[in-house]
């Protein structure tokens, strides 16, 4: 067992909290850009992505794991196609209770 | 109050046990619990993070209790990692987000090889499986996983029976007709057959014969 390289969930709120550390993150794609994404979160604010997506279409709804570079941008290492709706109200809720109250479930 | 549906004509439909409308104004009583099915095995749900907590503070590595409960099966959501298939098991690391936890999964029957071989790295998982603690460390052995497309592809079922694939969809067909499965739901190039997972044992005479699929349900909650 190894949990010494953990991945924060985070929203937008929270992105802020672990600049330079290793996040995770739902977010809804809403365009891309020259070597970005820019996606909604589900907090409804809007993140920037940078790295390499994989080859492939993106779903609408895409969790991005990798680096937090500043308080509203993470550098993803990993792209998973979520599909395309989910629920965004229960992401948000976890987000909220894996960092406040259950925190050390996670961290 | 209980629904006038259920007369006393009705009555013969709960002989078998379960709850008895007429005697709604009786509590149950604690005979009505065994308590066999109080110290019965439960399914917890865990994240690494606290599977490794709780191995780091338990004196008895092999009877952790988390939160008060004995812990045996766990069920587990995450990513594959590093899956390494070998003859008789398939090795592979899960990563939940909180941590990494090695896991194994034995190749019994058929079907666990076909299960196991739709699963590739960077696949998001669901399992269940029995934690083990051996040499210091805790591994998972795996009863089941499921990936969010529940259900193998066909072809990859027809080349592991080694059968085409279009006998092996008339084979689908046949036992739908017969009753035994459920109507299938195409997703793509998968198959989910209704609620029952499908339990593929085989034995193939000739080609002309119509390839002999038994079905043993299970139930995927």
């Amino acid at each position: 067992m190894d949990t010494s390289n953990p991945a924060v969930f985070v929203n937008a709120e929270l992105l802020r909290l672990y600049v330079g550390r290793r996040v995770r993150a739902v977010m809804q794609v809403i365009r891309s850009d020259a070597g970005a994404v820019i996606g909604k979160s589900t907090d409804e604010k809007q993140i920037v992505v940078k790295g390499l997506p994989p080859p492939g279409p993106l779903t609408n709804f895409v969790e991005v794991i990798g680096i937090a570079d500043s308080d509203k941008s993470i550098h993803a290492e990993i792209w998973t196609n979520f599909g395309d709706s989910i629920d965004t109200f229960s992401y948000n809720k976890l987000c909220q209770l894996a960092n406040g109250e259950f925190k050390p479930l996670f961290l | 109050m209980h629904s006038s549906e259920f007369d006393d004509d009705d009555a013969a439909a709960f002989a078998g046990g379960g709850f008895m409308p007429s005697q709604a104004t009786q509590g149950p009583d604690s005979s009505f619990y065994s308590s066999k099915n109080r110290d019965a095995q439960v399914l917890l749900p865990l994240t690494i993070k606290q599977i490794s907590d709780a191995f780091q503070s338990s004196d008895d590595k092999s009877n952790m209790i988390i939160d008060g409960v004995d812990v045996t099966n766990v069920t587990l959501v995450g990513r594959v990692c590093n899956k390494a298939g070998r003859i008789t098991d398939v090795a592979f690391v899960l990563d939940d987000g909180t941590g990494r936890i090695e896991c194994n999964k034995w190749l019994q029957e058929a079907v666990d090889s076909i299960e196991m071989e739709g699963i590739s790295d960077g696949m998001y998982v669901r399992l269940h499986g029995h934690l083990k603690g051996f040499q210091g460390k805790m591994t998972v052995n795996v009863f089941s996983l499921r990936t969010r497309d529940e259900g193998v592809p066909r072809e990859l079922i027809a080349r592991q029976l080694g059968i085409p694939l279009d006998k092996l969809m008339l084979a689908i067909k046949n036992l739908i007709e017969e009753g035994a499965i459920y109507e299938a739901i195409g997703l793509g190039n998968s198959y989910r057959l209704g609620w029952v997972h499908v339990r593929v044992f085989y034995s193939v005479s000739q080609w002309e014969a119509r390839p002999k699929i038994g079905v043993r349900p299970s139930y995927s909650d």
